[in-house]
């Protein structure tokens, strides 16, 4: 299995940080974790409604003093 | 009272809004961009929703002579379908309407901050300046009156008051069948996480959202405006009062308003961050941000004096435009997700 993807979205703004995640989920294995980094605000609505509606585990939902980090498991 | 504390309160209003709209992380354009980049079909509610609810209360106040009735004017089938295509296309390109573009202002995005100057400067640029000829010559294209509201076959309250019921209860089932299933950690507890940092659940905040756009028609009409809320003319009197000592109105407030209360919130929740552009971002928001401020003039509103507010009016005008604000956000859609496709492959 391939080694934790990391993907940072900083500085863009939704629809593009789930587009990303999309991308990067698209290609992922069945167990495979991605970590993305991201400062658009709508983002930390979309991206776990993404993960719910399409069975993806959100391991963390972080936010630091200059962006928020989600990490989800496919 | 006097007329200038009516004027002032328009800073209240616009605080509020931008307050309201932060907490629920709500964008009317990227809603009916994700209808068909997600496949969210439930977002088609929530305007519906702030539109019938602000249509209700609205009449109701018409219908008591507490505020005059809406003033309709001929309008140019060409011109309003044209610009309101523009800003549909432009709202896309920005990934957000101008509402956005002000809010990102007062979070920290330093894109609202190229988008606002870059829209009202081509939204005077069409209503005062090089294009206003243009402007008015593409007003007489196919120029129909507007009837809508004369013609109801039934009184615009009951009308209203039937579509907020709908509304209402769509909203309910939109709520109980989409809840988030994951919790936003907090920094904060108490007042402060429930006020300023818990994200508030849409389809209450649009029922807010509707209720504080009527009485912006109240609040307007005592400081002796008779409109709701609006964006683009409120806009251009900043550049005029900058450029040629023009006064300031309740509107004009009204969008400092949102930018204020977009900052506050963001400041309160722990979430303002200075966030810097990309590159790739910044041409696409210019691009967009002259079609959103032309586009908002020939269309003469755009997602919240056409979509939000006219349409509540049962203005022709705005449910018109409204048809083609959505077709250039749903065009838009289609070309960028091809276009990510194609670079894919």
């Amino acid at each position: 299995m391939k080694d934790i993807i990391v993907i940072d979205t900083k500085g863009l703004d939704c629809p593009l940080p789930l587009m990303e995640m999309k991308k990067a989920l698209a290609t992922m294995e069945i167990g495979q974790e991605l970590i993305l980094d991201f400062t658009c605000p709508e983002a930390v609505v979309n991206l776990p409604n993404y993960c719910k509606e399409h069975k993806h585990t959100v391991l963390s939902l972080d936010r630091s003093d200059t962006c928020w980090t989600i990490k989800v498991k496919k | 009272m006097p007329k200038e504390v009516f004027i002032a309160s328009g800073i209240v209003f616009g605080i509020v809004f931008g307050f309201l709209l932060k907490r629920s992380r709500f964008c009317a354009a990227g809603l009916t961009r994700d209808i068909v980049l997600e496949n969210r079909w439930h977002n088609a509610v929530y305007i519906p929703a702030i539109v019938m609810m602000e249509a209700f209360i609205y009449f109701l106040m018409v219908g008591s002579d507490v505020i005059p009735g809406p003033k309709m004017a001929d309008f140019s089938l060409f011109r309003i379908g044209l610009g309101s295509l523009m800003f549909g296309i432009g709202a896309v390109l920005c990934n957000g309407c101008i509402v956005s573009s002000l809010l990102k202002c007062g979070d920290g995005r330093l894109i609202g901050w190229i988008s606002v100057p870059i829209f009202t400067l081509s939204a005077y640029i069409a209503k005062g300046g090089w294009l206003a000829s243009t402007t008015k010559s593409l007003d007489k294209v196919w120029s129909v009156p507007d009837t809508l509201l004369a013609n109801l076959p039934i009184s615009p309250i009951v009308l209203a008051g039937v579509g907020m019921i709908i509304m209402l209860w769509a909203l309910r089932y939109v709520y109980n069948t989409t809840k988030l299933g994951f919790t936003i950690p907090g920094r904060y507890a108490g007042w402060r996480h429930i006020v300023f940092e818990k994200i508030w659940p849409k389809e209450m905040v649009v029922m807010l959202i509707g209720i504080w756009m009527a009485l912006g028609f109240l609040f307007s009409n005592w400081a002796g405006r008779n409109g709701g809320f609006g964006i683009t003319t409120p806009l251009v009197s900043w550049f005029e009062f900058f450029t040629a000592g023009k006064s300031l109105g309740w509107a004009s407030l009204f969008v400092l308003g949102i930018i204020m209360g977009a900052f506050i919130t963001a400041w309160l929740g722990g979430e303002f961050t200075i966030v810097k552009p990309r590159l790739q971002s910044i041409v696409l928001t210019v691009i967009g941000s002259v079609l959103m401020g032309i586009g908002a003039v020939w269309a003469s509103g755009c997602f919240i004096g056409n979509v939000m507010v006219g349409t509540a009016q049962f203005s022709m005008k705005a449910w018109y435009s409204t048809i083609f604000i959505v077709s250039g956000v749903w065009l838009a859609t289609f070309i960028m997700i091809k276009m990510r496709t194609f670079t894919r492959n």
